[in-house]
């Protein structure tokens, strides 16, 4: 009892869910074109047993039309499903559903047919006989609802098909057949019925299992990312240090999935200099990172060789040195598949003798006096790729610091954030922005260019990772 | 010759490689750059030494990726390895890009002897 009110549920769930809407991947229907023997059988060979069994019992003719009728059935349905197998998989799965279409039209030929015969097997042919039909539709069935189970249309349409047509054949038969016919009938839908349900239930398992299996996959490759995450926030820089160095300053920092390649570096060198940098490593994410971990090693080297006077703290010698260090690391002194290298700048401050020093690649340095802004271009080659040569100077300039003045150095970010509107944040949107802040206290001013930013994107993704930092040294 | 097309996606252009014309438009941002436009030099290395006749090669891109920047180059260099007289190089940019005129003299700088034209358009692209 239960399990027959499990397959009328399910079967009522299935008519409501799909009748009029084919919902098949292109898996399913490729493995629906390639099970034929159901096909065959079901069109070929069991109407010429049909004929050979029933020829004595029904006029010779009309069996000979309805074994040619089901025949060219055949045919067509072969036409149809050889077309379909040689779609190439990565074929529009519009076409797939054309030819879907078609199928199941030639399955319904094929099944009216069937049923169409039950009308002169009840007329003119004894109970064995009705039984033997019986049989042989409830073996086509079943064996179809194995095979075509993924595409219960083609299973549906078959049976009611049958069922119907049958229903209709039995208004011209006399009641002495009657019941026994409909006792029949009642088992064969029952069983047939039980068996597509059981498919249905399977589908819908496997769907289920599938969903499970991805989002473990996905909770697994998360807290993979989320550890690497905590990795990269560990050789982030200790913000306090600017504050030996900067009246007030911010630095906001977002990678744009949970690890990036967006990071920079404070480095106090003396009590009285400090250098900062902002770098933008090619790419986002879990190669981005990497590319962050190349660039700690790197900057931990030019400390030390800063300390041991080896190098000076000069923006622009240390970008070249960057370009060279990477470029050597990463084998590209020719060109070579992982191009990697970053867009950035270097900030050097000295407090006692209040010079600061910039260079750049591909990253503007802004200035704020007095509620103008300055803009000083950086070079136009990023640092570390194959393209760029490996002895690349990097133009360095100086930049005087008043009273008020402030710093904004920016990655591309969130100048090339996407908006709800389909356009970006852009240059333009940004200076205005930073204009307008400027005599905010920076922590002030940090959450102003977040709350800006969520609303500039609304309901998109954030494109790339986002640094923006703002310093006012004096 | 076999053409090359490659349909746009929300994060790679559509990339038309034939025997008159070249032409990359929209987007460039996919996830691994490499491997998106590994057949792209490829098509480009074999067929461009065949060319007996007029080119054009169009590049209509709106917003690129760094990585694609350098990918950019590398294409360049394998147009100006096969360079002929018959070759019409045509850089689109949006009026209202901010970075569009210098992403454009970025390449135009460093292939001189390509004589890549700037458009600038309303709408790049259709």
């Amino acid at each position: 009892m239960n399990s027959c009110f499990l397959s009328i549920s399910c079967i009522y769930q299935f008519i409501k869910n799909n009748i009029f809407t084919l919902h098949y991947t292109k898996e399913q229907m490729r493995l629906l074109f390639s099970a034929k023997s159901g096909m065959i059988a079901s069109g070929f060979v069991f109407p010429i047993i049909i004929f050979f069994i029933y020829k004595g019992q029904i006029d010779f003719h009309l069996l000979a039309i309805w074994v040619i009728l089901q025949m060219a059935t055949f045919f067509l349905r072969w036409y149809i499903n050889h077309k379909a197998e040689m779609l190439p998989p990565k074929e529009d799965i519009a076409l797939y559903y054309k030819y879907l279409k078609w199928y199941l039209f030639t399955v319904f030929i094929n099944s009216f047919l069937w049923g169409l015969l039950s009308l002169p097997i009840f007329m003119y042919t004894s109970e064995t006989y009705i039984l033997f039909y019986f049989i042989l539709l409830c073996g086509m069935a079943s064996a179809s609802v194995a095979t075509l189970g993924m595409i219960l249309h083609a299973v549906y349409i078959f049976v009611i098909s049958i069922i119907l047509t049958t229903i209709i054949a039995l208004v011209f038969i006399g009641s002495t057949k009657l019941y026994f016919v409909m006792g029949i009938m009642f088992l064969f839908y029952l069983i047939i019925m039980l068996l597509a349900s059981y498919k249905m239930y399977e589908t819908m398992r496997k769907n289920i299992q599938q969903k499970y299996e991805i989002e473990k996959s996905h909770n697994l490759i998360n807290d993979s990312i989320n550890y690497a995450a905590l990795i990269q926030s560990s050789i982030l820089p200790d913000e306090n240090i600017l504050r030996n160095f900067c009246l007030d300053s911010f630095v906001y920092w977002k990678p744009k999935d949970t690890v990036g390649g967006d990071i920079y570096f404070i480095r106090q060198i003396t009590p009285d200099e400090v250098i900062i940098m902002i770098i933008d490593g090619a790419g986002h994410g879990v190669p981005g990172a990497f590319l962050t971990m190349l660039f700690k090693a790197i900057e931990e080297r030019i400390a030390a060789e800063i300390k041991s006077g080896i190098l000076t703290p000069d923006p622009g010698e240390l970008l070249s040195y960057f370009n060279k260090s990477i470029k050597i690391m990463l084998r590209q002194e020719k060109r070579s598949s992982s191009n990697a290298g970053f867009d950035g700048a270097i900030l050097y401050y000295n407090k006692k003798t209040n010079q600061c020093k910039f260079a750049g690649a591909k990253t503007p340095l802004y200035i704020i006096n007095d509620g103008k802004m300055e803009v000083i271009k950086s070079d136009r080659k990023s640092v570390g790729f194959s393209r760029t040569k490996l002895e690349q100077t990097y133009t360095q300039h100086e930049v005087s610091i008043k009273k008020g003045t402030k710093l904004y150095i920016t990655t591309d970010g969130i100048l090339d954030q996407e908006g709800k509107d389909g356009d970006r944040f852009g240059k333009k949107r940004f200076e205005k922005l930073i204009l307008d802040i400027c005599d905010k206290p920076f922590n002030e001013q940090s959450s102003v260019i977040q709350k800006q930013l969520s609303k500039f994107e609304g309901t998109c993704q954030q494109s790339d990772d986002i640094t923006i930092t703002g310093f006012e040294f004096c | 010759m076999r053409d090359l097309i490659i349909k746009e996606t929300d994060n790679s252009p559509e990339i038309t490689l034939s025997a008159t014309l070249i032409e990359f438009c929209g987007n460039s941002y996919p996830e691994n750059t490499f491997t998106f436009y590994e057949p792209v030099l490829e098509w480009l290395q074999t067929n461009l030494p065949k060319l007996n006749n007029h080119i054009t090669i169009n590049f209509k891109m709106e917003y690129f990726n760094s990585a694609t920047t350098q990918i950019l180059f590398d294409i360049l260099d394998i147009i100006c390895e096969h360079k002929q007289e018959k070759m019409t190089i045509n850089w689109y940019y949006k009026a209202d890009n901010e970075n569009g005129l210098e992403d454009y003299e970025d390449y135009a700088d460093e292939f001189p002897n390509l004589n890549i034209q700037a458009i600038a358009l309303e709408k790049v692209m259709p």
